[in-house]
């Protein structure tokens, strides 16, 4: 047996050319393999690391007319988050689980908040001695100018001028204003203190202090500034009913007197009410977004363990009021909110004990608060948080994408990964193209390994022959060719892994300096990268040993091979007697044609199967060429149009990039982003001014808290909103207007130039006796679009006009600003508030936005505000106050997005989670075009590769083939050497025959496509494909032409 | 009158491994209107003394004259369409040509017509006794003896003095053999050919003119 094995490694051995060939093939395509199954388990190592290390979730919100306000209870938010289907949320593909929001509010025994939003925020119970005598108030009347005229001088101290009119002061002497007083002790109110004075106003309640007695009162804070007519600037105590009891709020103490009952239940009342803590519950804390996103972390203590029911993670205020340190127990009572009012709290019966596992680090955005492990109470919704998804890292864009298509109108579901997309992206790309590289590779070996078999086995039969009639049995003769294909493979395979084991390294470098480069730009202000972003630290340590399988995958493919064309060598090199079978040509004899070209159409025409072969191959190769190209064509088509047609918006949003409105936005800012070369259009508008029909506001009395309470009424209206397009406000940044128009008028007046109301503020002002001399102001105007439901309900239609008053405060005061909307569109309204949209030249003069040159109007004479004249204290506002409340632009093109990238981190623009000189935070809306574009270049990149590879696979199929096809046919070469056929012709006889079987080939392929697609043609590419299989071709004659005649001619065959 | 004269010829095979002196200072001379049987056993050199002779490579030393010319100085493919006529062993016809086609390529090669080529095409394929049918069959239709006439048709349609003929009977049956020695002793006599035969048959050999006998790489 071993002289066997011998033989049949020396017999492959000394087949020196073919036997070079084959193993060149082997080494490289296994070198390739190796290389390419190297990259990809590099990529899965660092994608599972990645896998771990990242975690993804999304928030699913309402982006209701108040977002973000988390106190509002709005019903649309209700009705979506009840109207969410999910079940088929959670039957996505990617969706771990849905965390409804599990919000609370507790009470916790010993805890005193500071600041409070609810209703009973400013209430106490105080214990007063000391009052002084009554004070009594002074208000302001309305007198008619023409009243007073020629008997008071309208300009003397007891006038007053204010909204047009003309006032004088009066005092009521009816009834006392208020008393002074020491708080001798304090049953409850908020960061009051004792032994300070105090302002106490009886109000409606009749209390009539005796002097020198101490008195127990129920009622209200006030600060000074919010009470008119005080003499001093004392804090107000208003005494107020109780609510639950029809006591006097107020009973003088005795000594020894125990707290009445209503004065308890109030104080009981005020305090939880007031000292509430804010909780969230959880299954696990790494889902919660301020976890998620590390805006706050566990400082003491551990985080509480799945299924440990009880267990809770406090604020660090909280911990400090408490005096709970980790591992400490608190005890808490729930307090069930009103659902229309989310601190109006009723404390429920029973109280929870809790353990703290964990103390959060100190943070201001989350003082007060509590996360519990475990299912929160049924709670009504408040705000726009409706719940999170927790995601697979892998599966999370697509997964959010497919989400957001079926959730109910105005939910926006926002993905978190924590930077894990951004991360994997260039490792999923890599990823893919080794896969496709080794995939190709894998078909080029088998190609390959067939032919080394078929040429090494398969057609040894003469061998096979020799060794049967020398008595050889089969084992024998499977052992020989299987030593012969073996020892080739075997050598190949390990020239190869080495090669590619010596390249690993290389490339790992190379990927990781790829890998680099990319972060650094690819992402910069992108939406997918929202929230933190984690460090992409994973371990690089691979171990290389599991690329040699593609190796042993070699060998054994090799092996398998070998014995699967073994029946074939032997069954023409059995010793059966029977007629040899012959192919016999057809045809007759033929006189036409000449030279090289009658030769080769001679051989053509009765080449038979050989002459089958090439066009065949030719077809099939032409076919997927012009498919794989036509596809790459598209592509690049596809990728030009994305470039050209997509349209990309960006938008101001806060530092944490939750919110895109309400937000500050200097001028400055604004001019920075035009200045840009591709930003196109930019959408802006100023904060907007509440206004008021002053026929719809209520009475508000003319107590000391009218005017507190009339400005809590206004500050609830609806606004009036200066914008430059209705995308520039926010109610439309996640819902297309849908606008009626007065005719001859479009949404381009928004951007038009009026006067700003500033300037009409300014003529007022400037003519402060006016009205004494007889004039009128003139009514401030501006077209608006407006609601529909608003203008329904008021019985207004398109091209009407009517009044309101706005209240403007972003000047040196309040001014409550008469003024007259015509209204020139309707929108269709949606949110609660009917906002009226104006022009942005309202509030500001476009030049100041789009001047290039702000300094030019600075003022120059002094750097004081109050120095400049009116005008330039108005131009100093424009150029240099005036502030935006939301921001969106679009590029001019999105294939300058990375130039755009670039320049908006030159001038220092803020990103999400990113600070940076320029405080406003950036967000482009690119993830639609980026997942387009990067799909589209990750195929044609692939597509490059797999071109390559292919033209490489041609070169070598045409080179082996035309190699087969010629080496058969070298006695006819000699024969003609042998006729004295000069060399040229011998050659153009060969080339021609070649030539036109190729062409016949890829001729029939091109014709086939242009008449079943009618498409292009991919004629390069073909053309390509002929030029390498014709090289192949010449560079396979020139190889025999360069044997030796004698030994061609002695060559037997 | 002298035909081929070999000077002191001498042929090294030179391999990878070994050099072989196949064929020692040979010199002889060959006339038209004569057969030469070239005798030898295996390895003696006579193949390629006749390789020599017939030009596909030229002498390592010495000469090979066809009518005074040393084929040093020829252009081989040139002294191989027009001087010499090579009949070989395996007949060597192309496969896919017909018998016509295949008679007729060494005269086109020529410039011949390829009318007249036809025609004297179908002249030689009945001189060398086939019948006219033959003449559009393929070699792979044939029986060695008729392709072994086809080959002489050949050679005799290359219009050359001389005939060189590497065992051309070797692979045929006697009757066959017999014919086809007949038809090449023809050539020589009666058409005044040159016609050297390398072979191990003794009796060709005694039926030759003149019979040359070689042992290695020598003439004895």
């Amino acid at each position: 047996m071993k002289t066997i094995i011998r033989n049949g490694i020396k017999s492959n051995l000394r087949a020196k050319g073919r036997t070079t060939l084959f193993f060149l093939l082997i080494t490289l395509f296994t070198a390739i393999m190796m290389l390419s199954l190297g990259v990809r388990l590099y990529c899965d190592n660092v994608l599972e690391q990645c896998g771990t290390r990242y975690r993804s979730i999304a928030l699913l919100e309402y982006m209701g007319g108040d977002y973000p306000d988390e106190d509002v209870a709005d019903a649309r938010a209700r009705e979506a988050a009840s109207a969410l289907d999910v079940s088929r949320m959670q039957a996505v593909n990617g969706v771990k689980s849905y965390i409804p929001a599990q919000k609370a509010l507790l009470y916790a025994d010993g805890y005193v908040r500071s600041g409070s939003k609810s209703d009973y925020a400013k209430h106490g119970v105080i214990c007063v001695s000391g009052i002084s005598h009554p004070y009594y108030r002074t208000y302001l009347v309305e007198v008619d100018p023409e009243e007073i005229e020629g008997e008071s001088d309208p300009d003397d101290d007891s006038f007053s001028f204010g909204m047009g009119s003309l006032y004088r002061e009066e005092t009521d002497y009816s009834r006392p204003f208020y008393y002074s007083a020491r708080i001798a002790s304090v049953y409850y109110g908020m960061e009051q203190k004792e032994n300070v004075l105090i302002n106490i106003l009886p109000g409606e309640t009749g209390w009539t202090p005796e002097f020198g007695e101490t008195y127990l009162l129920n009622g209200i804070f006030h600060s000074k500034n919010t009470v008119d007519g005080m003499l001093n600037s004392l804090t107000a105590f208003e005494l107020l009913p109780f609510e639950d009891s029809d006591e006097q709020p107020f009973i003088r103490c005795t000594d020894g007197m125990e707290l009445p009952e209503a004065f308890e239940m109030a104080v009981e009342k005020y305090t939880y009410a007031n000292s509430y803590i804010y909780a969230d519950y959880f299954t696990d804390l790494e889902d919660i977004y301020e976890f998620h996103q590390g805006l706050v972390y566990i400082e003491k203590g551990r985080e509480p363990q799945a299924g440990e029911e009880g267990a809770c993670v406090i604020s660090a205020d909280l911990a400090g009021k408490l005096g709970v340190t980790a591992g400490g127990r608190i005890s808490v009572t729930v307090l069930s909110s009103d659902e229309k009012s989310r601190y109006s709290l009723t404390p429920s019966q029973t109280a929870d004990t809790l353990t703290v596992t964990g103390i959060t680090n100190a943070t201001n955005d989350y003082q007060s608060h509590i996360w519990i492990m475990g299912q929160g109470p049924s709670q009504p919704l408040f705000g726009y948080q409706l719940g999170t998804l927790t995601l697979e890292n892998a599966a999370a864009i697509q997964a959010v994408e497919e989400i957001q298509e079926f959730v109910p109108e105005g939910v926006r579901v926002l993905l978190y990964d924590q930077g894990y997309g951004d991360t994997v992206k260039p490792f999923n790309s890599m990823r893919s193209t080794a896969t496709n590289v080794l995939m190709i590779c894998a078909l080029g070996m088998a190609a390959v390994l067939i032919l080394f078999a078929f040429l090494f086995v398969s057609r040894q039969n003469y061998t096979v022959k020799i060794m049967i009639s020398l008595g050889t049995d089969r084992s024998r003769v499977a052992a020989w060719f299987v030593a012969g294909t073996l020892v080739i493979s075997l050598g190949a395979a390990l020239a190869g892994g080495l090669l590619g084991q010596l390249g690993l390294p290389v490339l790992f470098e190379k990927i990781e300096a790829s890998i680099a480069d990319e972060v650094q730009i690819s992402t910069l202000y992108s939406e997918t990268v929202l929230g933190i972003t984690k460090d992409a630290a994973y371990s690089t340590d691979f171990a290389p040993g599991a690329v040699w399988l593609a190796a042993a995958a070699v060998v054994l493919a090799s092996v398998v091979l070998t014995l699967a064309f073994l029946p074939s060598a032997f069954r023409d090199g059995s010793l059966k007697r029977g007629k040899t079978r012959v192919r016999v040509p057809h045809g007759r004899t033929v006189t036409a044609g000449r030279g090289a070209l009658r030769f080769a159409s001679l051989s053509i025409l009765r080449g038979g199967l050989r002459s089958l072969v090439v066009p065949a191959v030719s077809l099939v190769l032409t076919l997927v060429m012009i498919v794989l190209g036509g596809i790459y064509s598209g592509w690049h088509r596809q990728l030009a149009a994305a470039h050209e047609e997509t349209v990309i918006d960006g938008i101001a949003v806060s530092i944490n990039g939750r919110y895109y409105s309400d937000l500050v936005i200097p001028i400055e800012n604004v001019r920075k982003l035009i200045s840009i070369e591709n930003v196109d259009r930019v959408w802006l508008s100023t904060p907007g001014m509440p206004y008021w029909s002053p026929a719809e506001m209520p009475s508000f009395g003319d107590g000391g808290f009218s005017r507190e309470s009339r400005m809590d009424w206004i500050k609830t209206q609806p606004q009036v909103v200066p914008v430059n397009t209705l995308r520039g406000a926010k109610e439309f940044y996640y819902s297309e207007p849908v606008v009626k128009w007065k005719d001859g008028w479009d949404e381009s007046f928004l951007a038009g130039e009026y006067e700003t109301i500033y300037d009409h503020l300014q003529s007022m002002s400037a003519k402060p006796s006016a009205v004494s001399e007889g004039g009128s102001f003139s009514t401030y105007t501006i077209p608006g679009v407006a609601g529909d439901r608003y203008m329904q309900e008021r019985g207004l239609e398109i091209g009407d006009s009517f009044s309101v008053v706005v209240l403007e405060d972003r000047m040196l005061y309040e001014a409550e600003i008469p003024i007259e909307i015509e209204i020139v569109g309707s929108y269709r309204q949606i949110g609660e508030k009917a906002q009226i949209y104006t022009p942005l030249s309202m509030t500001v003069i476009p030049d100041a936005v789009y001047t290039q040159d702000p300094e030019a109007h600075r003022p120059q004479t002094r750097y004081e505000y109050y120095g400049y004249t009116p005008e330039e204290t108005l131009e100093y506002f424009y150029y240099f106050k005036t502030v935006f409340s939301t921001c969106r632009f679009t590029l001019s093109s999105a294939k300058d997005l990375d130039d755009a990238r670039e320049a908006l981190y030159d001038m220092g623009f803020s990103r999400v989670g990113k600070t940076r000189s320029v405080r406003t935070s950036i967000v482009l809306r690119d993830a639609a075009y980026l997942k387009l574009t990067e799909t589209l270049q990750r195929y044609i990149y692939t597509g490059r590769i797999i071109m390559t590879m292919i033209f490489a696979v041609i070169a070598v199929t045409g080179f082996i083939i035309s190699w087969l096809m010629i080496n058969t046919r070298k006695r006819e070469f000699a024969l003609m050497r042998g006729l004295g056929t000069g060399r040229g012709r011998i050659y153009l006889s060969f080339f021609l025959e070649q030539a036109l079987l190729a062409l016949a080939g890829c001729g029939i392929g091109c014709l086939s496509m242009l008449l079943i697609s009618g498409s292009g043609l991919q004629w390069i590419i073909v053309a390509g494909y002929l030029v390498f299989y014709l090289l192949g071709c010449s560079i396979s004659i020139i190889l025999i032409g360069r044997s030796h005649l004698m030994e061609l001619l002695a060559n037997r065959e | 009158m002298s035909t081929f004269e070999l000077k002191d010829v001498r042929y090294v095979y030179k391999t990878q491994y070994q050099s072989v002196e196949a064929v020692k200072g040979v010199s002889a001379v060959f006339e038209t209107g004569r057969l030469y049987a070239v005798m030898g056993a295996s390895g003696s050199g006579k193949t390629t003394l006749l390789s020599l002779m017939a030009g596909l490579d030229t002498p390592t030393s010495g000469e090979v004259l066809c009518n005074g010319v040393s084929t040093e100085k020829m252009n081989l493919s040139k002294y191989r369409r027009e001087n010499v006529a090579v009949i070989y062993q395996d007949f060597r016809l192309f496969p896919l040509l017909t018998v016509a086609e295949n008679i007729m390529y060494p005269m086109e090669q020529r410039g011949i017509k390829t009318s007249s080529a036809r025609e004297k095409a179908a002249e030689l394929i009945a001189r060398v006794g086939l019948p006219e049918m033959a003449a559009d069959r393929f070699p792979a239709m044939l029986s060695g003896g008729e392709q072994q006439r086809v080959a002489i048709a050949r050679a005799l349609g290359m219009d050359t003095d001389v005939l060189l003929a590497d065992e051309p009977t070797g692979n045929l049956d006697e009757e066959n053999t017999a014919k086809i020695f007949g038809m090449l002793l023809d050539l020589a006599h009666k058409d005044g050919y040159c016609v050297v035969v390398v072979t191990h048959d003794e009796n060709l050999g005694a039926r030759a003119d003149i019979c040359l006998r070689m042992r290695d790489g020598k003439l004895v």
